[in-house]
């Protein structure tokens, strides 16, 4: 288990400036700029069976993060995205430093309330089986592909939920437009994989010349449980990013993958 | 042997020491930027680059342009923001190719204008060569600053923004005063390029054949000159018959000279009746390695970038015949009618054929347009040449019938019928025509397709605006 409080002083900032200047951006050192992240990790790993011929080891994982811009002396910035009417993140003192920004203001946060993952492997005599799970709860996602079905007619809830969406999202909240309709939970529940293995009697692979050998069957991102309307909540067009996560314009999506190997040992 | 071991390590923390408060690094991936007692070859490439520069926005500004004041549309399917932002609002002012946009590029190429003027005069060229760069840097920032007032109208810009990063803002000034500036800038230009004797130190290349010398180039900064005197005069010096009932007209102070101006600057520019149409400045691209392509060009057949219905429901047609007007035909072709966010439209541009295609700054055919306007209006000119400069136009370049347009026809009518041949001889060029209708006050006459939205798309009624935000990073640090 692990408490961790870390306080970033003097932050390399890459900021946006005004652009009368001539120049976009500028990464300096800036004096007085503060973050702070907090957060919490536990891991616990149990073993209820062990015996000569049967092992069975259950891991469980639990971790959240919070940041927070303590102190920012340039003017708040956008950092990423298409402009703050399809959803920007911004910068800006007071806030979470993945915060996402719209027409009308604070709209949401790429950083997921918490995310726990389990995971089980069992052995029995020569067989093996291995399961995991992860749970993402919270943090948005940006989801640009629903907009553009909605914008041309196309999603499959169009009459009437995509148009009232597509209207919100132009001329909601007082006028100023409604990014927050597509600023979406991305929390899942995922079946990330299972795993099947039998190891052969030694005196097969050694008809064959081999010391050992292993057959195995395994899925990944088998199930799936969100409540996310773009293809998965795990997309981000730009990539992993530290900050600009989760913009989602038709990306491709993770795909669910079966595996089949035989692994021999000489 | 243990006094020199200790030496070599004492000087070893030394040297890392020193190196390690060394941060500056040579970028070893682009030419080192022109700075104090510039090469003849930096100068080149810092006098090319500022062409690179100031086309980068150039096709952005065509195709919004053309929408906002109603040429044509881009029904793109992969973008809704080109049928709802930039026609039903609000404008983004976040999105630099947006509402936020004619901001960002424009001032890149006037800060790259002054990294060369701050340093031209330790360069190792000669003084007149000196003044030929000064006066070409300020001619292309004067342009740059245009695009910003093009967009900007009414609304107060920075002009004294050749400061360092950490010195405050440039203060804004109003729209009438950052077109006074942009005037100085090419006076300023001007008498450099009277002194900057017979040729540049380096090639504008072949957007600028026939106007690369300093004496050749005045003629364009001259021609620059003329539509900026123009557009001074339309807000500042138009008789109210001109803009009555049409709407309210924000109205600038007077400038009753400037018409004559245009005429004094038209003759001091590249303006012939005899030369070519065409003749001018152009922001050249092509497909070449590490160039960049006109994005306007495209496949008329599949081309999502659409003419307006309007372009050609008002096209006259040609003298005796049944064909459509020459300038129309030569930017516009049909194609099968395409239908987005219920709007429609079966003209597909050709206005740039190929990713080589040019894309005009401002050339001769306009100049000729420039001269009707201001012999109409100017103390100086004739309301008889007015109309011939129309007709020379509607004639050699439409192939239509001469102007219904007398000399006892009222401003307003003479209004009419200029605009009318501006929008056909300065079609998809660079937004001559949502300016135009804003300085004659005529922006209430552009025809609003979706009066009650477009329900099926949720997108709220049309509007025309007559300007774009203020760029929203310029905004927020504003603050």
């Amino acid at each position: 288990m692990t408490f961790y409080q870390k306080r970033i002083t003097d932050l390399l900032l890459l900021q946006s400036l005004a652009p009368s200047t001539g120049f976009t951006t500028r990464i300096f050192n800036g004096p007085g700029a503060q973050m702070s992240v907090r957060g919490v990790e536990v891991a616990a790993a149990v073993s209820p069976v062990r015996k000569p011929d049967a092992n069975w080891i259950v891991r469980a994982g639990f971790s959240l993060n919070r940041s927070n811009v303590d102190s920012l002396p340039v003017p708040a910035f956008n950092t990423g995205g298409f402009g703050t009417s399809l959803g920007a993140f911004r910068i800006e003192q007071g806030q979470s430093a993945t915060q996402i920004v719209g027409s009308e203001g604070h709209v949401g946060d790429a950083n997921p309330d918490f995310t726990a993952s389990l995971s089980s492997d069992l052995n029995y005599r020569r067989l093996s089986l291995g399961f995991s799970w992860e749970w993402k709860h919270g943090g948005d996602l940006i989801n640009l592909t629903q907009l553009l079905y909605d914008a041309f007619g196309n999603s499959v809830d169009q009459a009437p939920a995509g148009n009232t969406r597509i209207s919100t999202w132009a001329g909601g909240c007082g006028g100023t437009g409604c990014t927050k309709i597509y600023v979406q939970d991305g929390s899942y529940l995922k079946l990330r994989e299972v795993t099947v293995g039998y190891d052969l009697p030694p005196d097969i692979p050694q008809h064959f010349g081999m010391r050992t050998a292993r057959i195995s069957f395994s899925g990944r991102n088998l199930l799936r449980f969100t409540p996310y309307k773009g293809l998965d909540p795990e997309v981000s067009n730009f990539g992993n990013q530290a900050i600009a996560r989760g913009i989602d314009v038709a990306p491709f999506p993770p795909n669910r993958s079966f595996f089949f190997s035989i692994d021999v040992g000489f | 042997m243990r006094t020199q071991n200790t030496t070599a390590v004492v000087a070893l923390i030394v040297a890392l020491a020193g190196g390690a408060c060394n941060f500056d690094i040579t970028n070893p991936n682009s030419p080192a930027s022109i700075g104090p007692n510039a090469t003849a070859a930096q100068v080149d490439a810092a006098a090319v680059g500022l062409l690179i520069a100031l086309r980068a926005d150039a096709a952005n500004w065509v195709l919004k342009a053309a929408i906002l004041g109603r040429e044509g549309y881009r029904l793109d399917t992969a973008d809704p923001r080109f049928t709802t932002e930039l026609l039903a609002g609000p404008l983004d002012a976040s999105n630099n190719a947006f509402g936020g946009g004619q901001w960002q590029p424009e001032f890149r190429t006037i800060r790259a204008g002054y990294a060369i003027l701050n340093v031209i005069g330790s360069a190792q060229i000669s003084d007149p060569e000196k003044n030929a760069v000064r006066g070409y840097v300020q001619t292309i920032q004067a342009l740059s600053f245009l695009n910003v007032l093009y967009a900007h109208t009414q609304d107060s810009i920075p002009i004294d923004v050749n400061r360092g990063i950490d010195q405050p803002l440039a203060p804004l000034v109003s729209n009438d005063s950052g077109y006074k500036a942009v005037v100085a800038i090419l006076d300023s230009a001007r008498t450099n390029l009277l002194a900057g004797g017979s040729s540049f130190p380096f090639d504008p290349g072949p957007g600028f054949v026939g106007l690369n010398t300093p004496a050749n180039f005045l003629k364009f900064n001259r021609a620059v000159m003329a539509r900026v005197r123009a557009y001074q005069a339309s807000l500042g010096a138009l008789p109210a018959s001109v803009t009555a009932g049409y709407g309210s007209v924000v109205r600038w102070p007077a400038c009753t000279a400037c018409w004559d101006s245009v005429l004094t600057a038209l003759q001091q520019s590249f303006f012939s009746t005899g030369a070519a149409l065409d003749f001018g400045a152009y922001n050249q691209f092509s497909t070449g390695n590490q160039d960049l392509p006109n994005g306007l060009s495209q496949d008329p057949a599949s081309a999502i970038n659409l003419a307006h219905p309007s372009v050609a429901d008002s096209a006259q047609l040609q003298t005796g015949g049944a064909a459509r007007d020459k300038r129309f035909l030569a930017k516009v072709t049909t194609r099968s009618a395409f239908s987005l966010a219920c709007l429609s439209s079966d003209l597909s541009w050709i206005r740039y054929p190929t990713p080589n295609s040019p894309i005009p700054i401002i050339r001769n055919e306009e100049l000729i347009l420039l001269r009707a306007e201001a012999n109409w209006f100017g103390a100086t000119g004739t309301k008889a040449q007015a109309i011939s400069d129309l007709n020379f136009i509607r004639q050699s370049s439409g192939g239509l019938d001469p102007t219904t347009v007398t000399t006892g026809s009222t401003d307003s009518v003479f209004v009419n019928a200029l605009l009318h041949e501006r929008f056909y001889s300065l079609l998809y060029e660079g937004g001559h025509r949502w300016i135009d209708m804003r300085r004659f006050g005529r922006l209430s006459q552009l025809v609003i397709d979706r009066p009650t939205g477009c329900p099926a798309a949720g997108i709220p009624k049309d509007t025309v605006f007559s300007r774009m935000p203020i760029n929203s990073f310029e905004a927020q640090a504003r603050k």
